[in-house]
């Protein structure tokens, strides 16, 4: 702060006043005055001195009673009274002191007296100055998270709030950094009075954007989870019916509510409560009900991880095949790889335990390459035909994408006996990158199979970017083929469009004879599921 | 009778410049001026509370601009006003005031 520090001076003796200014006027300060401690209250309120002189006798209000009055407002707590005064009494000083003035100036003073120790109360107040801006939020100026801290820590039974303005992130990216910060500002402005007074919540604090919190010490254990239930909801209620207004324009704020209680790491929950309020859908959570099954989730999810580790340290992901069968020729034409995790106790781990963790965890490239390497294996060693599964997050990938087109490009034999089976909707990242690399791929013989083909967010239109050779019909479509007509009537249909644009089409979950038998029926040129055979480590 | 008051005494005291001093004397006398009517009519109506606060600022102030013999004068005047003693603070408070009509700074 380049500003020059502000006196404020304070004595009902105007040459007392003048010859203070004097003798200060070459220590840098700028200077304002009041003649008795009503208006020297007013002044500091307005201006924020960084040091009050104040004489002791005065009319309308004394310095003692000014300086209590002082004590109570909050911005004023820290500033650095020094009593100008001719009081020799100790008890007179110590009266002072009680008041709340911290250090005394003699009168007549002594000009050497007085600038040192303005000099080093000014320092003192230059301290304090930093120390709230690290405990204030800088758009609404309001106590942040560490203010936050320190005042839980005082209480007894603290419960906390903690409410975030629903979609904040939309908000900026809709009307501008600027005008969120204003609404924020309204916002904190109005949020005490939409309490219901049974709360007495007297302050608000600013914990993170769009994040504010509201702490109640409970310390006669008086406030039931469902009274406090009933009370947020009426604070809520209260949010949706008032409209923030500004500049001419109304906007309509909504709010997630995330409550906790226990002095433990009471911050920590409700944060834990309000991103699990925020997928969930809620609006309002009690955090301490759902932290433990967080935690549980947390725990196991660390667990898979550990294992995934482990499973690829000791070389065991493997894969399995499921035999697909070709409707016209009768025989087993092909077989889809699929990943399994063999765990410490020789258990068979299926990719739905562990494939979504893997996604989110470094370990997932890592097992995509173990498959690639077993197809390799697979097609070098044998003469059958495989396919093996790939992701958004693989194609993605610059590095998987090189191992693929490595390991399967440079031989013709080996590649014509592969397919890739992609998932027509998922979201990727770079549809150009996808669509050469299926170019590349089909180049060299490699053929396109389409999964789970019929429901999701399935796209005939798009569908063309694939240049599929495949469509593996989605198994929930064909299980229920024999007591579902709808069903029946759609997979129809898609054998239909399979044969106007010349792609062969696979059968999923067939799982009984009748299912068999009615694929057969409609013309699917391949079958796979149970009834045809089960995924094994070993191709018979 | 003129009463002085030495520019240089004070000029060693406060290390004020010369400007600055005649500034601080004239609302030195200013000030003097009011809280001398102030304790006249307090006097009058013998008001111990506006003898003690108007006979302590005048001590004060004078106190600060070295006029030691106002100083003393006020002070017993504060002092008995404080404790409501009866003295004679007519004559005190003429004996002030006289001070300052002929007072000069040079």
């Amino acid at each position: 702060m380049d500003a020059k520090p502000l006196i404020l001076i304070v004595d009902d003796s105007q040459d007392t006043r003048l010859t203070i200014k004097l003798t200060l006027k070459d220590e840098g300060y700028d200077f304002i005055e009041a003649d008795n401690g009503l208006d020297a209250i007013q002044q500091t309120v307005k201006y924020n001195p960084d040091v009050i002189l104040m004489d002791a006798v005065m009319p309308k209000l004394n310095g003692f009673d000014a300086t209590i009055r002082l004590r109570k407002i909050e911005q004023c707590k820290r500033i650095p009274i020094l009593m100008i005064s001719s009081l020799t009494l100790n008890i007179e000083k110590i009266a002072a002191i009680n008041a709340g003035v911290n250090d005394f100036i003699t009168k007549p003073f002594d000009a050497v007296e007085l600038k040192t120790r303005c000099k080093a109360y000014i320092n003192i107040s230059n301290l304090n100055k930093k120390y709230i801006l690290a405990s204030q939020n800088q758009t609404t100026s309001l106590p942040n998270k560490n203010a936050l801290f320190e005042d839980i820590a005082q209480y007894h039974n603290p419960k906390l709030l903690l409410s975030k303005i629903e979609d904040y992130e939309l908000l900026e990216e809709f009307y501008s950094e600027e005008i969120t910060k204003q609404i924020e500002i309204e916002f904190s402005k109005m949020i005490l009075t939409l309490f219901p007074t049974e709360l007495n919540i007297t302050q608000a604090y600013h914990t993170s954007e769009g994040e504010f919190a509201f702490i109640y010490d409970d310390i006669l254990d008086e406030l039931s989870d469902d009274r406090a239930f009933e009370l947020i909801r009426v604070f809520q209620d209260n949010i949706k019916k008032h409209i923030i207004k500004l500049n001419g324009y109304e906007y309509d704020i909504s709010v997630i509510n995330s409550y906790a209680y226990g002095k433990d790491n009471i911050f920590e929950h409700a944060r834990v409560g309000l991103n699990y309020a925020v997928k969930q859908d809620k609006d309002f959570i009690i955090a301490n009900h759902i932290i433990n099954n967080v935690k549980e989730d947390a725990k196991k999810n660390i667990k898979t991880i550990k294992m995934i580790k482990q499973a690829i340290l000791k070389d065991n992901i493997v894969s399995y095949y499921q035999p697909i069968y070709n409707n016209k020729t009768e025989k087993i034409e092909k077989y889809e790889s699929l990943v399994r995790l063999i765990d410490e106790n020789n258990n068979v781990i299926p990719p739905n335990s562990f494939l979504e963790i893997g996604k989110k965890g470094k370990y997932y490239s890592q097992i995509t390459s173990t498959v690639i390497n077993n197809a390799v294996h697979q097609l070098k060693t044998t003469n059958n035909n495989i396919t093996i599964n790939l992701s958004a997050l693989d194609i993605d990938d610059r590095n998987t994408r090189i191992h693929l087109l490595k390991a399967f490009g440079d031989c013709p034999d080996i590649s014509s006996r592969l397919t890739f089976e992609l998932l027509e909707d998922e979201i990727f990242k770079n549809y150009d990158l996808l669509h050469a690399f299926i170019t590349e791929s089909k180049q060299k013989g490699i053929k396109i199979a389409i999964d789970d083909f019929g429901t999701g967010y399935s796209n005939f239109e798009r569908l063309q970017d694939f240049q599929p050779d495949i469509l593996k019909i989605d198994g929930s479509l064909i299980k229920n083929i024999t007591t579902n007509n709808y069903c029946k009537k759609i997979v129809e249909t898609i054998q239909s469009f399979a044969d106007k644009i010349k792609v062969k089409t696979v059968a999923e979950f067939v799982s009984n004879e009748e299912t068999f038998k009615e694929i057969r029926k409609i013309g699917i040129d391949y079958a796979q599921g149970y009834y045809i055979g089960k995924p094994s480590e070993f191709i018979k | 009778m003129d009463y002085t008051l030495s520019k240089q005494a004070l000029s060693d005291k406060f290390g004020f410049d010369d400007d600055d001093l005649v500034m601080l004397f004239s609302v030195f006398l200013e000030s003097a001026k009011t809280n001398l009517e102030r304790l006249h009519t307090a006097i009058t109506n013998n008001d111990y509370n506006g003898i003690y606060i108007s006979s302590h600022n005048i001590k004060g102030s004078a106190g600060n601009m070295l006029l030691d013999e106002v100083y003393e004068i006020a002070k017993v005047i504060e002092e008995a006003s404080k404790n409501e003693v009866e003295i004679d603070y007519l004559t005190n408070y003429e004996k002030i005031n006289n001070i300052f009509r002929n007072l000069i700074l040079t």
